[in-house]
């Protein structure tokens, strides 16, 4: 469970004064409606480049343990979706809420509960993997962070170049580096944009398991992928954009439902080009 | 199908379109595109680049325009510019073919590397496209060079002759190199046959000298060099190089008008000879922009330099404490700079810092030193805020990551700022140890380390300008040397920095100087120090406020190379 959600439901023991398991049917409500609270909420999001509008007025929430995907075409808006999301792009318009804080008031606190790993992730090249896993406890502010950094190398089978610098790991390797960088603080939610990009067929596997696992414990994850399979694999929701709109947001079967006709065999290949097509359907 | 028309079918397939011909069309248009993107990108660009172009161009007409409507009277006679030019160009030649040899005479970019090498082109046609695509940024760059290489009268001819020159030195470079085989990599005996080849031509000319003046009249020695120039050894030496020195030392166009000519034959045999060559040089070449292009890729990224992975690995640096998310940045910006110079480096750097001040120490009379330790102060936070840039301006590739941590943005401003600020002020306290060593005055040391202390504020009013403009227009090192040969925007960039600087210095004069002498004047030192304080205390807080601001503006998506 992610810190956030333990603390969350935490309070709620305490204001219950019975503690954890308690079968008072308040008491498994409002856990179970801290679980559904949403730990991301996305209203009338835009951003505009000069003159191109390149996310027009997108909404959404996302509640604990949620695997949402976000697919489209190229240009659809994803990473700037992503990006403006983990504050590093200022939205032109909207409001942004990570675990009931405001992005552009509280923002130090918003971006302590999210991780981010980029397409192509930039490392330091001068620090070794150890020093990165430090600088990024550090930084977050993460006690006793070393068994859980040893976990994670060693889950990424990276423990043998712990002391590796990053100018000599292979573009594989650095993308299992940011990962293991974004799930050492346990963040409340993890945007991985393009999470497979590099990895051989084991580390595909690990990430796919990482990323099911993390969700299991209460994080939610966003990902942007063109690897369709992979939506299909492990993701509760697809939110499919094309030229900066929303074309759906729901699950995979409600997406079948809204593009194939609800067709059960339909591919989720044929909902993603039936959604982008021009005429496509607002959600 | 029978066998014989299959053969002829793949046959057929195996051959698209192999370019004929001395330079291909498609050679030929690639030329004009990029020219035509250069200027687009220079005109179109974003406002701020275009305003940099505006600026620098601007700078440039400021220096030109006058140069050319005004004839200027010559700084030396043509008569000597005649006489010692060409011998002076000779040994301008020997000393690029030294620096050439690390610096390639063609370089390929990623782009061309991906599409152009392996299109169907021979290697003597890629060598003519490049040679040929370097003669419009070098006739630009002569407009430019013409009025620092001018010897005579005449800014025009000048402005001829530099390109030509400096064509034709980038040529004969490149056919000396190719020739030894240094561009393949086949040999390193550039500089040991250089040497061997000076040292021959000393002991020939020493042999075959007039006889030296036994006096020590300037006059006598001046007739003795005369003579030595005109030996037959030396005016061959110096006859590939005359008709470059006979258009700088040229009074006006029509003068210079039959040297250009003949430059321009002589030019165009060392292109013939360069392209007949064809030594492999392409592939050579190409194979080192590779190698050039991933350094130049390193050197984004804020550690490039370091030399030995696993040697540098075990240089550590102590984790601060958190400061509000300050400490791990320090603490990090410092690893990188630590394993970027490594541990020998460092020590060199120091011992170079206190061996220099020790002389100045030394040679410099006791009533000068303090003005001198002063000058040193502000000299070193100048060139130092200006070379370090172990701040923002090496974070390009990690703006993301450091907009996603959750620490303030005025934590992050000051964090990154620390580490050139840390440097300059220990260099300046080495240099001050230096000087009180070369003094002899221990008491030098104390001036210096307060000297040290009291320029911090400058320091950090440079560094943080530095990084102002920086996050407000980034830009990256650039990938060509032909690039970096002319870029107006970087030019205009350079000046506004420079101008910013000394205003803001200025500035930060008058308003913490102004009230703090006006309440020394009328309640003494204390109070006008405390008020001096107060007034810096606020310059430097809107700085990095400003600073700050340019932060959280900066926009990861608009980020282009520079």
């Amino acid at each position: 469970m992610t810190k956030w959600l333990e603390g969350r439901v935490g309070e709620a023991e305490e204001a219950c004064g019975i503690g954890g398991g308690c079968d008072y049917p308040q008491c498994m409500a409002d856990t179970a409606l801290i679980a559904a609270t949403p730990v991301l909420s996305v209203v009338n999001l835009k951003k505009i480049y000069g003159d191109f509008l390149a996310v027009r007025g997108l909404s959404f929430e996302l509640a604990p343990g949620q695997i949402l995907a976000m697919v489209g075409p190229n240009g659809a808006g994803k990473t700037t979706t992503m990006r403006a999301i983990c504050g590093i792009l200022t939205p032109t318009e909207g409001s942004i809420t990570l675990c009931g804080h405001d992005l552009a008031t509280d923002p130090v606190a918003a971006k302590a509960r999210l991780a981010y790993v980029p397409d192509d992730p930039k490392l330091f090249d001068a620090m070794t993997i150890w020093e990165h896993l430090e600088f990024i406890a550090a930084a977050y502010g993460v006690a006793g962070w070393q068994p859980q950094a040893e976990r994670l190398l060693e889950m990424f089978e990276l423990t043998p170049k712990r002391k590796a610098l990053a100018m000599e790991l292979s573009r594989g390797m650095r993308q299992k580096v940011a990962i293991a960088c974004a799930y050492l603080h346990n963040p409340a939610i993890i945007f991985l944009d393009e999470p497979l990009t590099g990895l051989d067929p084991i580390g595909i596997r690990t990430m796919k398991d990482s990323i099911a696992a993390r969700a299991r414990d209460g994080a939610a994850v966003v990902l942007s992928s063109h690897l369709l399979s992979l939506v299909e694999d492990i993701c509760t929701g697809v939110l499919i954009m094309a030229k900066g709109e929303l074309r759906f947001s729901g699950t995979i079967a409600q997406a079948r439902e809204t593009f194939a006709a609800g067709n059960a065999s339909a591919t989720l290949e044929e909902v993603f080009f039936s959604a982008t097509r021009d005429e496509g359907v607002n959600s | 199908m029978s066998d014989n028309a299959v053969r002829m079918a793949s046959a057929a397939l195996a051959t698209p379109g192999v370019s004929r011909g001395l330079l291909p069309r498609g050679l030929r248009v690639l030329i004009l595109l990029r020219y035509k993107a250069t200027l687009r990108r220079m005109l179109y660009g974003s406002p701020k680049r275009r305003l940099f172009t505006f600026l620098g161009l601007g700078m440039m007409a400021v220096y030109i325009v006058p140069n050319l409507l005004l004839s200027r009277k010559p700084p030396f006679s043509p008569e000597g510019v005649r006489l010692w030019l060409p011998l002076i160009l000779v040994g301008f030649v020997v000393l690029q073919l030294f620096v050439r040899s690390r610096r390639d005479p063609l370089t390929f970019s990623p782009a061309e590397i991906d599409l152009v090498v392996p299109g169907p082109f021979s290697r003597k046609q890629l060598v003519l496209y490049q040679v040929l695509y370097q003669v419009g940024p070098m006739l630009v760059m002569g407009l430019w060079m013409g009025l620092f290489l001018r010897a005579g009268g005449s800014y025009l001819a000048t402005a001829m002759g530099a390109p030509l020159l400096l064509f034709a030195i980038n040529l004969l470079a490149g056919i000396i190199l190719s020739s030894m085989g240094i561009l393949r990599g086949k040999s390193r005996a550039l500089v040991p046959s250089i040497l061997a080849g000076v040292v021959v031509a000393i002991a020939i000319a020493v042999y075959a000298a007039p006889a030296r003046p036994q006096t020590t009249v300037v006059a006598d020695w001046m007739a003795w060099a005369v003579e030595v120039r005109h030996m037959p050894l030396v005016e061959a030496l110096c006859l590939p190089t005359r008709p470059y020195a006979e258009i700088l030392a040229a009074g006006g166009v029509v003068d210079a008008l039959p040297w250009v000519l003949l430059a321009l034959v002589m030019n165009a045999a060392l292109v013939v000879v360069f392209v007949m060559q064809d030594r492999g040089e392409v592939e050579a070449l190409v194979s080192r922009s590779q190698a050039a292009m991933a350094k130049v890729e390193k050197a984004r990224s804020s550690a490039a330099r370091v030399g030995d992975p696993e040697k540098a690995a075990r240089l550590r640096v102590r984790m601060p404490p958190r400061f509000g998310g300050a400490g791990p940045l320090v603490w990090r910006r410092l690893t990188i700079l630590y394993r970027s110079t490594g541990l020998v480096g460092t020590v060199m750097a120091a011992v170079a810092i206190v061996a220099g001040t020790f002389m100045l120490g030394w040679w410099v009379p006791e009533a000068g030193l303090l003005p001198l330790m002063v000058m040193v102060g502000l000299v070193g936070s100048f060139l130092l805020s200006l070379s370090l840039r172990d701040d923002f301006r090496s974070e390009l590739d990690h703006m993301a990551m450091l907009k996603t941590l959750p620490i303030r943005p005025m934590t992050i401003v000051l964090a990154q700022m620390a580490t050139p600020v840390l440097v300059i002020v220990a260099v300046q306290c080495l240099a001050a140890l230096g000087v009180a060593c070369g003094a002899m005055s221990p008491s030098v040391v104390l001036y210096g380390v307060l000297i040290a202390i009291a320029t911090v504020p400058l320091s950090v009013m440079l560094v943080a300008i530095e990084n102002t403009v920086f996050l407000f227009t980034p830009t990256r090192p650039l990938t060509s040397s032909m690039q970096s040969g002319f870029d107006p925007s970087a030019m205009g960039r350079t000046m506004l920095v420079t101008l910013t600087k000394f205003l803001t210095v200025g500035g930060a004069a008058a308003v913490v100087g102004g009230p703090a002498w006006g309440v020394w004047y009328v309640a003494g030192i204390v109070p006008a120090v405390l008020v001096g304080l107060v007034a810096m205390g606020v310059l430097l807080t809107g700085l990095v406020f400003a600073c700050t601001k340019a932060f959280v503006m900066f926009n990861v998506a608009d980020d282009e190379p520079g």
